[in-house]
């Protein structure tokens, strides 16, 4: 779990509480700030100024959470894993996420939400990538603390995510996997768009 | 609100939806949670942080055993049934929570 903020705190709990044998390593180098509090209900003002990682897993108290208080980026060393779930909030670290799961060969998961949207992939091997659904171009969109969002929103996303995992336990081929899913919070809907089958063509060195 | 409350609820604040006066609302206005556990306790979690006082009924796991209701003033605002699947659960309770959310603003800033 990359990432331990809007989306990571809910889906690292929601991962503890419906998969029984996950073992979740949740990666954050930030530090609790006051405006994370309206998304992120496991911190409190108690918490301000100490890692968001460690302050996650004491808050969930699961002995199956592992805090790493460091940055994803060039120079991190990956633990094996299963599995990446995006839970940051900008393209340099889902690039990195993308490389080191195309790498290694296994699935990662891109997540996402501003305002009152929010997006979802399961991003397998084969692809998609993040080049597929948006370009080669990944323009920095407006981020959430500069146009704001909803935390209902962000927990929306990490329960979409978290199903899609699901999913991915018991059909690892399932066609439900091999979709973009689009999340409105004002008017509580979610839809999906079917992406191009077949390998994706972007090669990632 | 006092300089902390506003950098906390910055992020709310800056949609257009909610505003300052639409924060200043939502931090006096009490809301009450019942349903299925554990998923009233997630409800009560993002109310609380979004600025709402929240309440919990008496007997909250009694009165809607299929998921979530949100109440104001003693009056059902929303009712969200759960499915049994976790993800698609916390899914649900995620919009239908953000939906109440702006039905709430709206609601107060008409009075
Ligand atoms: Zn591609």
């Amino acid at each position: 779990m990359v990432g331990a903020g809007a989306i990571g705190s809910p889906l690292a709990a929601g991962l503890v509480s419906a998969l029984p044998e996950a073992e979740i390593i949740v990666v954050d180098g930030d530090l609790v700030e006051r405006s994370n509090l309206p998304r992120q209900p496991w911190f409190s003002l108690k918490d301000l100024g100490r890692p968001k990682a460690r302050v996650l897993a004491e808050a969930l108290g699961s002995k199956r959470i592992y805090p790493r208080v460091e940055r994803v980026d060039e120079a991190f060393a990956w633990p094996r894993v299963d599995l990446v779930m995006d839970g940051t909030d900008n393209w340099a670290a889902r690039l990195t996420i993308q490389k080191f799961a195309r790498h290694t060969g296994i699935p990662w998961l891109f997540s996402g939400a501003v305002r009152w949207e929010g997006q979802v992939a399961w991003m397998a091997p084969e692809g998609p990538c993040l080049a597929c659904l948006f370009g080669s171009e990944l323009t920095e969109g407006l981020r959430c603390f500069e146009a704001g969002v909803v935390g209902m929103v962000t927990l929306a996303v990490a329960g979409q995510a978290l199903a899609l995992a699901q999913k991915w336990l018991i059909d690892p081929k399932s066609a439900e996997l091999h979709r973009l899913y689009l999340l409105e919070g004002r008017q509580g809907r979610i839809w999906s768009v079917g992406l191009p089958q077949g390998r994706c063509p972007h090669i990632y060195g | 609100m006092d300089d902390a409350l506003l950098d906390q609820y910055s992020r709310q604040i800056l949609l257009d939806d909610v505003g300052y006066d639409g924060q200043e609302l939502l931090l006096r206005t009490t809301v009450e949670v019942e349903g299925l556990e554990p998923f009233r306790g997630w409800a009560q979690r993002y109310l609380a942080a979004a600025g709402l006082q929240v309440s919990v009924a008496p007997e909250p796991g009694e009165s809607f055993p299929n998921g979530v209701r949100v109440l104001v003033a003693g009056r059902l605002i929303r009712e969200i049934p759960l499915p049994g699947n976790w993800g698609e659960a916390l899914n649900r309770l995620g919009l239908d929570l953000a939906v109440f959310l702006l039905d709430l603003l709206g609601e107060l800033e008409g009075v």
